[in-house]
């Protein structure tokens, strides 16, 4: 059968997460450190402002001369203050710089020096071990515990107290009910269509938002939202996700690592969440892509069943002619309120190797 | 075999960002041909290996052509990959890598700035600022500006040959301090393709501290806009990067015979040597281009050459999804969706298309949807094309539109579409081309691949565009007229060569379609009235034309120019149900 792709949903798995600059910086963590969700793992400093001290002016000398009463190098860094360059003639003169930063260049008697700047921060957006050091650009996270993949997130970062809107998640989330819930703490919920909850949150202080499914009219103002937002099934209406519930429900009150980032499949990444368990079954590691088998857990990723979940149990290879008119290899699914649906192999992705457990 | 040379195999490979194809060509009985095609999905994930997807694809291709291509790798050669590839000639077109980011430092908004946009607009190429001589006022704000979109490429461009030469110097100057602000792995690349008479200054300040290209200028003031020396030079270095970015995926051959480009450069290559062959029929006076476009899994590629001209463009496939474009979007596939659905449905569909890369259409409303925003990328590929290559419409004045003839398409939402009319229709829909062109269907995806065979093997592209590779999904004649609705505009005589002849009366607002048993050749003489325009010249200007029946037979568009839906929604749904079925449903 063909590979699909893999969104990952389990109970107890090793976590490895590669955090890492775009351009060389300091790593701020040793291995063995044990970081939390805020922690930086690295940074990276580049200046973004340059300005021009005319060194033969303030001197007044020529320009081909300045050189020669440099007081520092190119490439140093110097203070507010610090003396770039002196004549020590009858009358002394001297260029103090006026910031503090690099001096970059040098040309015609004029020396460059480059401050302000900008900084690339890296976080570890999990609590975890570090296991690797990549030198100069980061680190290599380890953690083990729940983890539950969503397809969609509005890039944001976040962690907190779980809490459910109600157990089986079915119900959709009210601004009325925004009452209940404490500042910091992590929601989950089945859906949400209304666009008032989100400053609701944001005036309550919640740190974070779980939904089984988003109404599609709300996903630009979910994307503009200060707090991480991860959608796991889709957008529309959709019953909530049986796996996702129990993993959710098992975990209440335990601290969730929300890290909403876009899906980059270059990067292989996926907006997801992770809760930290000491001791379980482990689970096998499926990657970013993988054979699609029977017995496994599946979400429906087109046709009226989109975004619903269920139990993958049977195939055909040979293909299925369907109501467009084309042909694909098919599998059946189970979904889970017992409706079996035919749909093409490519319309999947994998959530778990197996059923969820019956509550 | 071709004669005087031994046998070769050639194998191609396209890395698409949905799928990676393989495709076997090889020498049977002195001519080039397709020997087979293998498809797999293109493997990413955190382990970034092409090389996953390309095996599969061979071995599926394997299984067709009853030979083995794969063997296991030479560990003493450090293939990271199991198995290598065992061929003559590998080739490979590529388009599925992220894009990169580029700045732009111009002079004038209309001249220099203009020609930089149309060149970063050909390629997976993300525009992070451009900047022109009004902003050389504020020097420290662009260097911050440029600083914090972080380029991998920053183009200077401006002064016309023997022009400008201060300013130019200056944003040199800007692009050296930029470079000393960033550490050695983040330095941009920088292409100077502006005034020649600063080259030697250029490569004073910047080649010792960065990798730097000098280039022919892109606008040296003849009015001519040249491109193609950038382009290649960017084909590069993009490959470059990839090549850095997936490893593994070119260890699977040897460097010596692997020949690497992008898919939309090749694409283009293609186009402009078949807009330099094309002989017009009958009438050497009426101009006629060629186009070539690609609804590719991550973007949508148009290529098309014209009079010595060509044009190249490269659109994000989701982009146009982003923010201030979602509504437009959102309505235009409302109004083509030839299916009862709400705005909330497209709304819909269209937040969880992106989410899902395989994605299918499974029943009639999602294939509707599918269609309706592939008619939607097309139109919106036409209109950025039109405004980057001004020639695209013809000589301003005329009223007439310039045809292009073939218009070659391939994306699997075209070549896999359930039945050849939904393609047709789709094509028709998005591109609304002028006058008389055929539909080609790239079924293999193989046009890229021969812009790039091209340069080895001449011969290869003329045996394989005259082979069935390419399927003629049918001619088409676009009758205009500003007649009212039902009036007859044009009247149709088919000869065929063993039947019966007949004719057809086509009336404003028609699309008709004569059956014609594909491969079949036909004679067809049209009498447009004096206000039609077809295609031969002048309004009121008929002719004869011989044709080969493509799989649709032969398409009468007098639909107008441009198409206008009705806006009454039934009325919609029932005219685009209309249309489909008059194609064969």
């Amino acid at each position: 059968m063909i590979d699909i792709d893999v969104v990952r949903r389990s109970k107890f798995i090793e976590i490895r997460r590669t955090r890492r600059l775009t351009v060389p910086g300091n790593v701020l963590v040793k291995l063995g450190d044990i970081v939390q969700p805020e922690d930086l793992i690295a940074e990276a400093h580049i200046p973004t402002q340059v300005q021009s001290l005319d060194i033969a002016r303030g001197l007044g000398v020529l320009p081909s001369q300045a050189a020669s009463f440099m007081m520092r190098d190119l490439g140093e860094d110097v203070q507010q203050g610090d003396v770039v360059a002196q004549y020590d003639g009858t009358l002394p003169r001297l260029v103090r710089a006026p910031d503090g930063g690099k001096l970059l260049d040098w040309q015609n008697g004029q020396v460059i020096l480059a401050s302000g700047g900008k900084f690339e921060r890296v976080k570890a957006a999990m609590i975890g071990e570090v296991m690797e050091i990549i030198l100069y650009f980061g680190a290599v996270l380890r953690i083990k515990g729940c983890l539950i993949q969503g397809v969609w997130g509005n890039g944001h970062l976040g962690s907190g107290q779980l809490t459910l809107l109600d157990p089986k998640l079915e119900n959709p989330l009210e601004a009325a009910e925004m009452d209940m819930f404490e500042k910091g703490q992590v929601l989950a919920a089945g859906h949400c269509s209304q666009p008032d909850i989100f400053p609701l949150m944001v005036k309550k202080g919640l740190g974070g938002l779980i939904l089984g499914s988003l109404a599609p009219e709300l996903s630009e103002a979910a994307k503009n939202q200060p707090f991480p937002i991860i959608v796991l099934q889709g957008f529309g209406k959709i019953p909530s996700d049986p796996l996702s519930v129990t993993l959710l429900r098992d975990c209440v009150d335990e601290l969730v690592c929300i890290n909403a980032c876009e899906r980059d499949v270059f990067k292989g990444t996926r907006p997801e969440l992770m809760i930290p368990i000491e001791e379980g079954d482990p689970e096998k590691r499926l990657g970013f892509r993988a054979k699609l088998a029977l017995g496994q857990w599946v979400q429906v990723s087109g046709g009226k069943a989109i975004g619903q979940t269920g139990e993958v149990v049977s195939f055909s290879s040979a293909g299925t002619l369907f109501k467009s008119g084309a042909n694909f290899p098919s599998a059946q699914i189970r979904l889970h309120n017992d409706e079996e649906i035919t749909v093409p192999g490519q319309n999947l992705v994998i959530l778990s190797d197996s059923k969820p457990e019956e509550n | 075999m071709v004669k005087g040379r031994p046998s070769i195999n050639i194998l191609g490979l396209d890395l698409g960002r949905m799928n990676t194809r393989a495709t076997l060509f090889g020498n049977v009985g002195g001519k080039f041909a397709l020997q087979g095609s293998g498809v797999a999905r293109t493997s990413f994930g955190s382990d970034l290996r092409f090389g996953i997807g390309i095996q599969e694809a061979v071995q599926n291709l394997q299984e067709q052509v009853d030979r083995i291509l794969l063997r296991p790798s030479d560990k003493a050669l450090k293939q990271t990959d199991p198995m290598s590839l065992r061929t003559d000639q590998v080739v490979s077109v590529v388009s599925a890598g992220p894009w990169m980011k580029a700045a732009l430092l111009g002079l004038t908004a209309k001249g220099s700035l203009r020609s930089c946009k149309t060149l970063l607009a050909s390629l997976p190429l993300e525009n992070v600022g451009a900047f022109s001589l009004a902003d050389q006022a504020r020097e420290p704000d662009v260097i911050e500006a440029l600083v914090k979109s972080q380029p991998d490429i920053l183009i200077i461009s401006g002064g016309e040959d023997a022009g400008a030469e201060k300013p130019l110097l200056r944003w040199v100057e800007v692009a050296r301090l930029m470079c000393l602000l960033f550490p050695a792995t983040a330095k941009p690349v920088i292409l100077f393709a502006g005034n020649p008479l600063v080259e030697e200054t250029v490569r004073r300040r910047l080649e010792p501290i960065t990798k730097l290209f000098i280039l022919p200028n892109l606008y040296p003031g003849d009015g001519k806009l040249d491109l193609i020396p950038a382009q290649s030079k960017l084909d590069q270095e993009i490959i470059r990067k990839w090549r850095d970015d997936f490893p593994g995926w070119i260890d699977l051959t040897s460097p010596i015979n692997h020949t690497v480009a992008m898919t939309g450069f090749t694409l283009s290559r293609m186009v402009r040597f078949l807009s330099q062959i094309k002989v017009n029929f009958n009438e050497p006076s009426i101009t006629r281009g060629v186009l070539a476009l690609n609804l590719g899994g991550g973007s949508t590629i148009l290529s098309a050459g014209l009079d010595g001209q060509s044009g190249l463009l490269t659109q994000k496939r989701w982009e146009s999804l982003e923010s201030e474009g979602q509504e437009y979007v959102m309505r235009s596939v409302y109004r083509w969706t030839a299916e009862p659905v709400s705005l909330e449905e497209v709304h819909k569909f269209l937040c969880n298309r992106p989410l899902y890369d395989s994605f299918v259409p499974d029943n009639n409303k999602e294939l509707a949807l599918s269609q309706a925003y592939a008619r939607v990328r097309l139109q919106q590929a036409i209109q950025a094309f039109v405004s980057n290559y001004s020639w695209y419409q013809g000589p301003s004045g005329s009223g007439l539109q310039t045809c292009y003839e073939p218009i070659i398409a391939s994306g699997a939402v075209l070549t896999q579409a359930p039945t050849p009319g939904q393609a047709m229709l789709m094509l028709l829909d998005g591109i609304q081309p002028w006058g008389i062109t055929t539909m080609v269907l790239d079924k293999y995806h193989i046009l890229p691949l021969l812009g790039l065979i091209g340069k080895t093997e001449p011969v290869l592209p003329v045996h394989l565009l005259a082979s069935s590779a390419f399927e003629n999904l049918g001619t088409v004649i676009t009758a205009t007229s500003d007649a009212p609705g039902g009036e007859v505009i044009l009247k149709v005589h088919v000869e065929v060569e063993s039947g019966k002849n007949y004719s057809a009366d086509i009336s404003q607002g028609d699309l008709r379609r004569l059956v014609i048993p594909p491969g079949s050749p036909v004679i067809l003489e049209l009498e447009p009235k004096s206000h039609t325009h077809v295609g031969f010249g002048a309004r009121g200007k008929g002719g004869r034309l011989k044709i080969i029946g493509g799989v649709t037979g032969v398409v009468i568009d007098a639909r107008g120019r441009p198409l206008s839906l009705p806006q009454d929604d039934e009325l919609r749904v029932a005219k685009l149900h209309q249309w489909q079925s008059i194609l064969g449903g």
